[in-house]
């Protein structure tokens, strides 16, 4: 794969990442997203949304080193 | 007030955030020769797997238990490529889809490509954590567009005739 090539991939990935963020905290601050749902099944689900976006964070952070890395490379083809 | 729909919707739209990153960091591994990325990539897709878990999850969670049971993804999932190759067609080519859900009576799978009610496809799936492919035949019975350019089809391996 050419140098280029894989740093368009990798971007896309890192803006899935960063696109999925807003998606995921969407609801987090509505008091009546969760309303319905038992208080116990309610905490578990903020805790996974924002584990969710949390990780997003991680993983956008780490697709924009690769893609400074490759980016900097004399590396034509992977 | 949020309905069960609208718990369906906001689920099923992060369920497809998921699989589009599962299947992107993999894809990109599966294309490189470059160990350290694809170590990196390899991870990042074993993160998403379970971020799909956490999502199904929710889904359990959020929904009344008679409405989750309904739903077959939310009860099983299999994650993997698919080979896609029109029934009859052999003159090779074809196109890449992804699995969303198996059971041993169809497929629920995304692509690309709208796939047309009635018609019949031959299928190499190549699950995640599985060496060998299943093959299968099965008919289009329902196909409807989620994005720009991602299209979710049903496919019954019960009536091909």
């Amino acid at each position: 794969m050419r140098k280029d090539e894989l740093i368009g991939r990798l971007k896309k990935l890192c803006n899935e990442e960063e696109l999925a963020i807003p998606i995921y905290a969407k609801h987090l601050e509505s008091a009546f997203f969760l309303s319905r749902i038992e208080p116990q099944a309610q905490i578990a689900i903020k805790e996974m949304l924002l584990s969710l976006a949390m990780e997003s964070e991680v993983h956008a952070r780490i697709f924009e080193a690769a893609i400074k890395k490759v980016r900097e490379s004399d590396r034509d083809v992977y | 007030m949020f309905t069960n729909r609208d718990y369906q919707d906001y689920f099923d739209q992060i369920a497809r955030v998921e699989r589009k990153m599962i299947y992107g960091a993999y894809d990109l591994g599966r294309d490189l020769n470059e160990p350290s990325l694809q170590r990196i990539l390899q991870k990042i897709g074993d993160d998403e797997v379970r971020h799909y878990g956490y999502v199904l999850k929710m889904l359990r969670l959020a929904m009344p238990a008679e409405e989750a049971e309904k739903r077959r993804a939310v009860r099983e999932y299999a994650l993997g490529t698919i080979r896609l190759q029109k029934h009859g067609d052999f003159k090779g080519g074809g196109f890449q889809g992804y699995c969303v859900n198996l059971s041993d009576a169809g497929i629920c799978l995304e692509c690309t490509e709208a796939l047309f009610p009635d018609d019949v496809w031959s299928l190499e799936i190549k699950l995640f954590g599985q060496n060998e492919s299943l093959f299968y035949e099965g008919k289009v019975i329902w196909c409807k567009k989620v994005e720009p350019e991602l299209y979710i089809s049903g496919i019954d391996f019960g009536r091909v005739s």
